[in-house]
């Protein structure tokens, strides 16, 4: 059975203002009881419940221990720590967009360029000319040559100047030129002339900031294409070729682009959600996730009764033929209200639901406690006291010995009979669970879904309250009824 | 409940009968460790120890880890890795842990997967690749070397030799997969 988790960050904002400062009416009229009692923003049913985008997969989730709410990626935000190049694995500067190290890959293939150096040197006086620099690919057997490069630069700055092509150097213009208009709409004004005055100075002389100032007009800036029209025709016909098509000796090689690593922090509070050790190396992968959603949401099992008979099953309204198991992650003792609306059929995904026919949920147990999880849990007898009974299987030896260990009361009611029909049984079962264990409760679920339906899907709101937790959570379960 | 075609170690390793190991005494696999049918792995006798592998894994048939021509690293595989069927490991390639690499792949000598990698199927790693944490290794297609000079001459020498293309991706570090407890807990539950 599938569950996901509604996170409220895509709810309306106004719908919540208008809730806060006129206590309006709820969206929903069939709202359960229990759930008009809550003065928070669980008051209402959310308008965004039944949306595919607002439900979330729990291992994707986040707990804000400060907001006391669950955090989606949505409402987390990222702070860039650091840069690395996934080559080398050296830090680079924060701003930096590229390796530094020479860390190129072939434009072809995307393997490692292998390079090396060859020094050149004056013939007569003997003296050093410069160097040349060759990319060479072992896979698919490129080469480039850099040409004899005189000044020391980085290899990185040597190949950009390079490749710098017309494609480059037209739109380098171009942005001079709309940088020269900016600036010179900004002399017209008095105050941002005062603002900018040093970059003024230092981008136009003192004649023409002073002639400008007089006639408040802006100086004639065009592009001087008069030059250049082999140069537009060529990248015009650059547009039209593909890029595989480009002849090898017109590539260049490609500057490893860096990795960024992050901290997730909570968008609402700043708290630090996910962090990185400081001394962390570029290959430590493990981030310190403070408080995974994992961890502190309960664990919902939507199962059959054990032994349950398809064949048995008259297919009756109301018959209980499933069991609702809770599982508690904390290490400490909560209190659990289950809430649901009354209509269910809104958030049925599936397909429209035929007029008339059935589709509702029954929880008679909606209010109980569950105990905490161990602390320790290394050993796998302790691993299999958090097993709920309904679903302990007896295919490995410590589940069957786990099982023999049980309370013969919680495994009978948990074990499909066809007296389990009776109004009676209903009734003994709406104050208590059906099971409970060490950190975890089994629950009668009645369901009355038509036969033609394939999956019935059933919004539950879950609210805990501990001694350091207290939050509700919207859980929407996908129980397959064939 | 033994399957006389599988042999089990002491540790609980399964080693599928029709597998060939050549060089056992340079080899160590860690435990809990499956090799499927018609899997080869060949291990150097001048290194100590010229093949290891971790614990957990998983090698489906036909997988040949080759770590016989004297490279001085040999073949190291992290635990919980998985390797698909018909794949090929060169000597002097190294992968970190829960590596999954796909069927069909060929891993070039001296290669470095490094910890929670991706590498999909029928992808050719080139030798001495390195594949950072968490990223993805794509086959983007074969391309053929075709150097379209603008000198006419010699045009009859370019046989068009064709070569890979790969594409490397970052995945999503945050996703926490799976904890220890919950391993255990769907272990016993069968």
């Amino acid at each position: 059975m599938e569950y996901k988790v509604f996170c409220p960050c895509y709810e309306p904002t106004e719908t919540r203002l208008q809730k806060q400062e006129t206590n309006e009416q709820p969206l929903l009229e069939t709202i359960d009881p229990p759930l008009q009692k809550r003065t928070q923003d669980y008051s209402h049913i959310p308008k965004t419940l039944s949306h595919k985008v607002t439900s979330h997969d729990v291992k994707t989730l986040q707990f804000c221990s400060e907001c006391q709410s669950i955090r989606c990626e949505n409402c987390t935000s990222k702070e860039l720590i650091a840069k690395f190049c996934p080559r080398c694995f050296h830090f680079q500067a924060p701003s930096a967009l590229v390796c530094n190290r020479n860390c190129f890959s072939c434009p072809r293939c995307n393997n490692f360029l292998s390079i090396d150096v060859s020094t050149e040197k004056d013939d007569i006086s003997a003296r050093i000319k410069g160097k040349t620099f060759n990319f060479h690919c072992g896979n698919c057997k490129w080469l480039f040559t850099t040409g004899l490069v005189e000044k020391p630069a980085p290899l990185a700055t040597i190949v950009k100047r390079l490749s710098v092509d017309d494609d480059d150097r037209q739109f380098k213009k171009l942005k001079d030129h709309y940088l020269s208009r900016y600036d010179a709409m900004n002399l017209l004004d008095t105050e941002t002339r005062i603002l900018y005055k040093q970059e003024l100075i230092s981008r136009f002389s003192s004649l023409e900031i002073a002639s400008m100032s007089k006639s408040g007009k802006l100086p004639n800036f065009e592009v001087n294409y008069e030059s250049d029209d082999d140069e537009i025709e060529d990248v015009q016909d650059k547009k039209i070729i593909h890029k595989a098509n480009i002849p090898s000796h017109k590539l260049f090689p490609v500057c490893q682009s860096l990795r960024c690593r992050e901290i997730t922090k909570c968008a609402v509070c700043n708290t630090v959600l996910t962090s990185m050790p400081e001394d962390a190396s570029a290959t430590t992968i493990r981030k310190s996730v403070h408080s995974p959603a994992v961890e502190v949401l309960p664990e919902i099992n939507v199962t059959r009764f054990r032994n349950y008979e398809k064949k048995t099953d008259p297919n009756r309204i109301g018959v209980p033929n499933w069991a609702l198991s809770i599982m508690n992650p904390l290490q400490e003792d909560i209190d659990v209200t289950l809430s649901y609306p009354d209509d269910i059929r809104l958030f049925c995904q599936d397909k429209i639901i035929k007029k008339g026919a059935s589709y509702s949920v029954h929880l008679p147990c909606t209010s109980f406690k569950l105990g905490a999880r161990p602390a320790s849990c290394s050993k796998l007898e302790e691993v299999v006291k958090m097993v709920p009974t309904v679903i302990l299987t007896n295919y490995t030896k410590q589940s069957r010995i786990e099982l023999m260990g049980r309370s013969p009361i919680g495994l009978a009611n948990v074990t499909w009979t066809p007296e389990k029909v009776d109004n009676e049984f209903y009734e003994a079962m709406s104050s208590r669970p059906l099971d409970s264990g060490v950190n975890w409760a089994t629950l009668l679920l009645v369901t009355d879904v038509d036969v033609e339906q394939k999956q019935l899907d059933f919004p539950l709101f879950l609210s805990v309250k501990g001694e350091n937790h207290s939050f509700g959570v919207w859980y929407l379960l996908q129980i397959p009824i064939n | 409940m033994s399957d006389p075609n599988w042999v089990e170690t002491a540790s609980g390793n399964r080693i599928h009968r029709t597998s060939r190991i050549s060089g056992k005494k340079h080899i160590i696999i860690g435990g809990q460790t499956t090799i499927e049918s018609h899997c080869k792995l060949s291990a150097s006798t001048e290194n100590q120890c010229s093949l290891s592998i971790g614990k957990c894994c998983y090698f489906n048939t036909g997988v040949e880890l080759n770590a016989v021509s004297k490279h001085p690293k040999g073949i190291k595989i992290g635990p919980y890795c998985f390797i698909d069927k018909n794949t090929k490991v060169e000597d002097g390639v190294t992968i970190g842990n829960r590596v999954r690499i796909g069927a069909g792949c060929r891993i070039g000598k001296g290669a470095i997967l490094h910890d929670c990698c991706v590498v999909e199927d029928g992808v050719h790693l080139f030798n001495g690749f390195v594949v950072a944490p968490f990223s993805i290794v794509r086959n983007k297609g074969k391309n053929v070397d075709d150097d379209d000079d603008d000198d006419d001459d010699d045009n009859d020498d370019n046989d068009g030799d064709t070569f890979d293309v790969l594409e490397v991706e970052e995945l999503d570090p945050s996703v926490k997969i799976c904890n220890e407890e919950f391993v255990k807990h769907k272990l016993l539950l069968g």
